[in-house]
């Protein structure tokens, strides 16, 4: 292997995993704090870069704008799968996968009749291609990866920093105790889902312009968030990051030497061994 | 949503099979079912959601007028089978439509037609597969199936073109799904390639549906290609995997088909797109009829208009007309008159053919339309004519 | 009186655990709670912050009825819930713990101050201030849980079995801590089984078995009785 196929490997894998990493960060902030696996995180990617493509391609509104609007639609629709879905089924782990996964279904089978069958883009914000040493690889990547680090890094200091983001820790560490320091949990609930939809939100923007959108765009990079998250550890943030990258180095690396069919099996390979070693991942901890 | 909509169709074939009605001259028309195994969801929905809308309106054409056998006046109705594009599931529909008496079947994707295709036939049932396939799907021990539209088959017309058209291309790279269509075209399209003098360098394959395709466009340029066919590739993967090329400083040619050539652009970038061969796909309607077409769609569904639509138009006509040339409904009979009948379509004169391949008249043979890219739109290139012979 | 409870009752499911259970704690009194393992203690305070709901008779405290409001706004009233097991954060600092003891609080300048007491009360706390809860020592750990209750500024602080486990050094060192909070003006309802240390500390008590309280009276009198001198205090 060359020194520049060897960068081009790294490059890819790095902004891929920091693309994942932003899904999976919305799927373990829920499941750390309600125990929930939401399947339905990967149809609101999808939905929020439809949301986008419409506001900012088809009716011409500032994508700066379009952008929260989609992060609001899809924040909604995350309290409306929270109130509706979920907390009738009082946040029963395997109840809620089992509706996650319909009503994921559902509303991508929904989508394809609704948006019809031919994909769309959304604009690339800042186009042309940026040459590092021998490899390349596209402004609008680079453009993405720092919008990854930056929401990371955002929602750490949201966790560490903030009023709710502290209620949200301490739900997540003792629901119990939470509610003895007068936290109302079914608030923190709500604010968990409107935190996840916002990122997934943003997320269905970026993959919307690097990848198209189309009903089914949500579905993989959800598989990976799972396995990311599980890797990680679930509901640790930090678990997630370094998975995220950890998994989009893989990949790139199977991807680029092996070819693209071998990529999953090898993320599972690397998962079922990590859970094998380490039964709660990598940075998981007793619940 | 679909099962009402299954025990109606089984009802209605239930009656065109029942010679009850065929006594009273005023009987109302009788149905005939096309059962459709397509995609409605999963990674190749596109394609099956093009083809419902296009095999419906078709009908909807056809049955204005019917078809007239005998004393009876006929018209088909058309039910949608979800095969998600998975195998497993395109069995199901084959035994569901089979078991309910449908003797008429329309099904889209390799995967999905090749583990039906002897079912159908051993049941007497005509299938028009919209698929990628050599023997394994046509053949004379498969009389009553037929390949709709030319797949890995326009590599015969593609690649003597290329040869004269551009004689610098040298070496020649293959990208295709890691699956039954995948395989078939990237097979189908490097024998095709090596007989008309390229060198062929790579066979990549890459998951339908993949998200990332830096990793599989940087394994295709370690092989150094200057021509890189898509072969197989349907919509947004194509798409994708073109633009990761030009991202990556790929300079050579490239070919795609399969394609919206508006929802290509929209995809790949101007810049992603500029120069691609998009082969076997009308750039803008051309007649009267195509641009009906167009219209009709757009003012039913919205834009975009999904090009891929074009390729599900003509079959069902044709299996209408053979159907009155035979005077017959029996798929055995339909199966001989459709073999000879030649077809004023979308694309020119369409014919089953294909026999000194296949040992049987049973694919799709015509004119192959040629686009490219040029300063950011799509253009007409030529039309390059079906071989003589084949 | 402070708190009120007349004629409860309480269900895990269908198993009942506490019936016809009343009970007094005036403004600024220490009042404790009795009994053996499964008598119910842990319930009665559970019922009383709001985590369980009851199944009969009411809870009154300052007068209003508070058996049908969220835990929360039995917080703003002023009950303090010190829990079994002391439930703190365990992967939050010592000083995120005191900081969301005071959850519902406004006042920034008075949380801040509050925590100075609490550092200068214990100063452990302001040594460790930094470090995970989860990595204290178990008596550490007590004192945390009492002072982020504080943190809330209790009428009424309900504590559950501070002295589990804890050194003889350390048990007195909450006793001293528990007398000084009720100079302060608070009423604390104290659940131990510890019988010798919460007898002296508190006023009056309440002996509990099976869900029924079988003794009341001021702790002199409960401490002269025979039966609870033979069963609870070993003697
Ligand atoms: N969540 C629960 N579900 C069912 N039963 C419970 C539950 N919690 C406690 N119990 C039962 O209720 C009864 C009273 O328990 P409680 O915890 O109130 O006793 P306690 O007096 O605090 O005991 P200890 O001194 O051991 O803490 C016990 O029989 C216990 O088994
Ligand atoms: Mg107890």
């Amino acid at each position: 292997m060359t020194a520049t196929l060897a960068l081009q490997i790294g490059i890819t894998g790095l902004v891929m995993g920091l693309i994942y990493m932003l899904i999976a960060l919305g799927v373990t902030l829920i499941f750390g704090i309600m125990r929930v696996v939401n399947f339905v995180h990967g149809e609101l990617v999808m939905l929020s870069a439809f949301a986008v493509y419409y506001l900012s391609a088809e009716w011409g509104i500032n994508f700066w704008l379009a952008l929260p609007l989609a992060m609001l639609v899809s924040a909604f629709t995350g309290i409306l799968c929270q109130k509706f879905l979920f907390r009738p089924l009082r946040y029963d782990i395997l109840n809620c996968f089992i509706i996650g996964i319909g009503a994921s279904f559902a509303i991508r089978s929904g989508s394809w009749a609704l948006f019809g069958p031919e994909p769309r883009a959304i604009p690339a914000l800042v186009p042309g291609v940026m040459r590092i040493g021998g490899a390349f690889v596209s402004q609008q990547r680079v453009f993405t990866a720092a919008v990854c680090v930056v929401l990371a890094v955002a929602l750490f200091l949201f966790l560490q920093y903030t009023r709710p983001g502290k209620a949200m820790r301490a739900v997540e560490q003792d629901p119990e105790a939470a509610l003895l320091m007068g936290i109302n949990i079914e608030n923190v609930y709500v604010t968990v889902f409107v935190v996840s939809g916002a990122l997934a939100a943003v997320g269905g923007a970026l993959l919307g312009m690097l990848f198209g959108v189309d009903p089914e765009m949500g579905a993989e990079p959800l598989l990976k968030s799972f396995i990311i998250v599980q890797i990680g550890g679930m509901g640790s943030i930090l678990g997630t990051v370094i998975a995220g990258l950890f998994i989009g180095m893989s990949d790139s690396i199977t991807e680029t030497t092996l070819g693209g069919e071998l990529a999953f099996i090898i993320d599972f390979a690397i998962l079922m061994l990590i859970l094998i070693v380490r039964p709660k991942g990598l940075f998981g901890y007793d619940v | 949503m679909l099962i009402g909509r299954r025990s109606i169709a089984g009802l209605a074939v239930g009656l065109a099979y029942t010679g009850l009605s065929s006594r009273a001259a005023f009987a109302a028309d009788k149905e005939i079912v096309v059962g459709a195994n397509v995609p409605m969801s999963g990674p190749a929905a596109s394609g099956g959601i093009a083809a419902e809308r296009a095999l419906t309106h078709a009908t909807e054409i056809i049955n204005k007028e019917g078809i007239q056998i005998g004393p009876d006046r006929y018209t088909l109705k058309i039910a949608i089978y979800d095969n998600k594009y998975i195998p497993a599931e395109s069995v199901t529909n084959a035994e569901k439509m089979l078991s309910e008496g449908i003797r008429y079947i329309y099904s889209i994707g390799s995967g999905n037609s090749v583990p039906i295709v002897d079912k159908t036939n051993a049941a007497k049932a005509l299938q028009f597969s919209f698929a990628s396939g050599k023997d394994h799907l046509t053949g004379p021990n498969l009389p009553l199936s037929f390949r709709s539209v030319p797949t890995n088959e326009t590599a015969y017309a593609i690649y003597p073109w290329l040869k004269t058209a551009y004689p610098n291309v040298k070496r020649v790279a293959h990208v295709n799904p890691s699956d039954e269509a995948g395989f078939t075209e990237s097979e189908d399209r490097r024998a095709q390639a090596e007989k008309a003098g390229f060198t062929n360098v790579a066979n990549e394959y890459f998951k339908r549906g993949a998200t990332d395709f830096y990793p599989t466009a940087t394994r295709v340029l370690t092989s150094n290609p200057d021509f890189i066919d898509f072969g197989g590739s349907i919509g947004r993967d194509q798409a994708l995997g073109v633009k990761a090329l030009r991202e990556l400083g790929y300079k050579g040619m490239i070919m795609v088909g399969y394609v919206d050539p508006k929802t290509f652009l929209e995809i790949a970038g101007p810049e992603g797109a500029e120069g691609a061969l998009l082969s076997n796909t009308l750039i803008e309607p051309q007649t009267q009829v195509q641009k009906d077409l167009v219209d009709w769609y757009i003012k039913k569904y919205g834009p975009p208009f999904s090009a891929v639509l074009y390729d599900s138009w003509d079959p069902i006509f044709m299996l209408a007309e053979a159907m009155r040339k035979a005077q017959s409904i029996d798929p055995v009979v339909v199966a001989e008159s459709l073999r000879s009948l030649e077809w004023a379509g979308l694309f020119g004169t369409m014919k089953y053919g294909m026999k000194s391949v296949y040992k049987i008249d049973c694919s799709m043979t015509r004119d192959i339309p040629m686009g490219v890219v040029k300063g950011g739109k799509s253009t007409y290139l030529t039309t390059i004519p079906w071989p003589k012979g084949l | 009186m402070l708190l009120e409870i007349r004629a409860l009752a309480m269900e895990y499911g269908t198993a009942r655990v506490l019936s016809g259970v009343s009970l007094n704690v005036a403004e600024g009194e220490i009042v404790t709670l009795i009994g053996a393992n499964g008598a119910g203690k842990t319930s009665c305070l559970r019922a009383i912050s709001g985590l369980n709901p009851t199944a009969a008779g009411e809870i009154r405290f300052a007068g209003e009825r508070i058996d049908t409001i969220p835990p929360r706004k039995r917080l703003d009233m002023g009950i303090v819930h010190v829990p079994e097991g002391k439930r703190l954060f365990p992967r939050m600092t010592v000083r995120e713990n005191l900081e969301i003891g005071a959850f519902k609080r406004r006042d920034s300048a008075g949380i801040a101050a509050d925590r100075e007491a609490m550092f200068a009360r214990f100063p452990i706390l302001q040594a460790r201030q930094k470090q995970r809860a989860g990595s204290l020592s178990g008596g550490e750990q007590q004192i945390l849980a009492f002072a982020r209750g504080l943190m809330a500024r209790p009428r009424l602080l309900l504590v559950d079995e501070p002295t589990v486990g804890l050194a003889p050094l350390m048990v007195q060192e909450l006793s001293r801590t528990m007398r000084a909070i009720h100079r302060d003006g608070v009423a604390i309802l104290l659940v131990e089984q510890n019988a010798a240390m919460a007898l002296r500390l508190a006023s009056r008590g309440y002996l509990l078995e099976t869900g029924r309280i079988m003794a009341a009276g001021p702790t002199r009198e409960l401490l002269a009785n025979d039966y609870v001198r033979k069963a609870y205090l070993g003697l």
